[in-house]
């Protein structure tokens, strides 16, 4: 059975609640961090480590999986704007410690601002740094957080254009 | 027995010096060699290095290195043969130094006085100098002493981490030393100062050395309205002792050289004299550009702009690009401005996000999955 890993930093429970109902995550209680899993098929199972923000006692933690982390998917709001926030330190964080690992951050807005963003970075999302990139999704648009597993899980779609004029 | 290193330049002094220590009440250890300075003087602990015969070079390389090895507080007394050079040394954090040539009973008579002014018991005599600060006596007060006195000698200044020297003969300034400048200019950066320390060192006349170079009418009244014009001019501005630092996000733009000049000094905290003493430009401009830079929030207390910087610091990354997706700024920083351009532009390549282990079979199997959680949900 091969087991993907991935860590999964939100600072509001109800957005991880929102993006995993999508996935049908399943919940498992542990200690001392809970995860949620999702078997793909008898030989494939992803695993979810989840940390609601950064939380002393957590740095270990993140020491221990980079070793063998698929990727990292940050859940937030526009409430990073305004103030400072755990996951957002997260991210920066992460930026510099485990500069090889893929990660995203969600970003959720209403549903008004994600039609105003253009299809590409609905898509594609903005990039953040050589391996990350930064999504928006709304609870309101169902394809917005399937494009986040997406990218998560099987990597960022290419613009077509894009593509074609690197080739 | 008062114990002295002697570090010699020039090895072939050994036997001269020898013979001119050998009846002395001095025990004297010579050594001509940099490193061997610096072991002897970490092994034991004299009263006075000597360099004989010093060059400026010389003596600011063993003033270094002295310093990295925290033994900058052995008293160093460069002696040297002309005043040109004694110029250029005494700009080093030298005890004093001694000119050759001079009479052998000279020459041990202000040895000693040195070193007796060193001790810690000593106290400073109106016959050989006083000490003071600036606060109390400004360059202008001194100099009107001096003047009236009609003394001869040499007033050192320790300020904002810069050294000066003013050399006097008869009451008369001679020339005037702060780093690179000499003369009037130096003179004028001085005479804002009202902070930091003096010495004043009497000498006999004519042992200052150097013909008159300094030569202005009135100088004293000269300087005096000079000061008072910058003070009024100076209104508003923090004390000078005050640390100031460049604010990152708004550097001057369209700006004067000088205002330029002074942001870039400030990328390190300084204190806000300091910029006064190390610039060559006029008193006035340095002020005028200083009020405006303060003014315009480009120049600001050390404290208050490394706590913008803390914030700035504290919002992140993604907060600047959602920031420039949401938000209509009126000020963008630098960082900023170059997430606007990265956006505008075409997207860089993209990283394969998706794991190696991950098969064929396995990613479509995951999209498969994805697809009909897509559709159950809509």
């Amino acid at each position: 059975m091969k087991l993907l890993e991935y860590l999964l930093i939100y600072n509001k429970p109800v957005h991880a609640e929102a993006c995993g109902q999508f996935l049908g995550l399943q919940p498992l209680e542990m200690q001392p961090v809970s995860a949620r899993y999702l078997q793909v098929h008898p030989r494939l199972v992803l695993w979810f480590y989840e940390l609601n923000g950064l939380r002393p006692g957590t740095e270990p933690l993140v020491e221990h999986l980079k070793g063998h982390l698929s990727g990292i998917l940050v859940l937030a709001d526009q409430s990073l704007v305004d103030q400072p926030d755990p996951a957002m330190e997260m991210v920066n964080e992460l930026a510099v410690q485990l500069p090889d690992i893929p990660y995203l951050v969600g970003v959720q807005v209403d549903a008004e601002k994600y039609r105003r963003l253009h299809p590409v970075v609905h898509r594609s999302g903005l990039f953040l740094s050589e391996q990350g990139r930064l999504f928006f999704w709304t609870p309101q648009t169902q394809s917005s957080i399937a494009r986040l597993w997406q990218a998560l899980l099987l990597g960022v779609e290419s613009h077509p254009d894009h593509a074609s004029s690197r080739d | 027995m008062k114990e002295l290193l002697i570090y010699l330049e020039n090895p072939a002094d050994r036997d001269e010096l020898e013979d001119l220590f050998r009846a002395s009440s001095w025990k004297v250890d010579l050594v001509d060699d940099e490193e061997q300075c610096l072991q002897k003087c970490q092994a034991h602990l004299y009263d006075a290095v000597l360099i004989w015969r010093a060059t400026p070079e010389r003596v600011a390389a063993l003033c270094k290195r002295l310093t990295r090895r925290q033994l900058d507080y052995l008293p160093l007394i460069p002696v040297v043969a002309n005043e040109v050079l004694a110029r250029d040394i005494l700009g080093q954090p030298v005890v004093d130094l001694l000119i050759l040539p001079m009479p052998r009973f000279e020459f041990f008579h202000l040895l000693d006085q040195l070193v007796a002014e060193l001790s810690p018991l000593a106290t400073a005599t109106e016959d050989t100098g006083w000490y003071g600060r600036l606060a109390e006596y400004t360059i202008v007060d001194l100099l009107q002493m001096m003047e009236r006195m009609g003394r001869s000698g040499r007033i050192r200044i320790s300020a904002l981490g810069t050294e000066a020297i003013l050399l006097f003969e008869k009451g008369t300034v001679q020339n005037v030393q702060l780093g690179p400048f000499e003369g009037l200019v130096a003179l004028e950066k001085l005479a804002f100062l009202e902070e930091g320390h003096f010495q004043v060192k009497y000498l006999s006349p004519g042992q200052t050395g150097g013909g008159a170079i300094l030569q202005k009418e009135n100088l004293a009244a000269y300087l005096k309205e000079k000061r008072a014009t910058w003070q009024a001019q100076y209104t508003g501005l923090p004390e000078p002792m005050a640390e100031l630092l460049a604010n990152p996000f708004h550097p001057p733009k369209g700006a004067s050289g000088l205002e330029a000049e002074i942001y870039r000094f400030f990328q390190k905290p300084a204190p806000l004299g300091e910029v006064l003493l190390r610039l060559p430009d006029p008193m006035d401009q340095m002020i005028a550009a200083l009020q405006r830079l303060m003014r315009n929030g480009q120049l600001g207390p050390r404290r208050q702009v490394e706590q913008l910087i803390a914030e700035e610091e504290k919002k992140g990354a993604l907060s600047r690009v959602v920031g420039a997706l949401f938000r209509r700024k009126e000020y963008r920083s630098p960082f900023q401005q170059q997430v606007d351009r990265e956006l505008r532009s075409e997207p860089p390549e993209l990283p394969k996000a998706a794991p190696v282990s991950l098969d064929a079979s396995d990613r479509a199997a995951i999209q498969g999955f994805l697809k009909e959680a897509e559709n159950e949900t809509s």
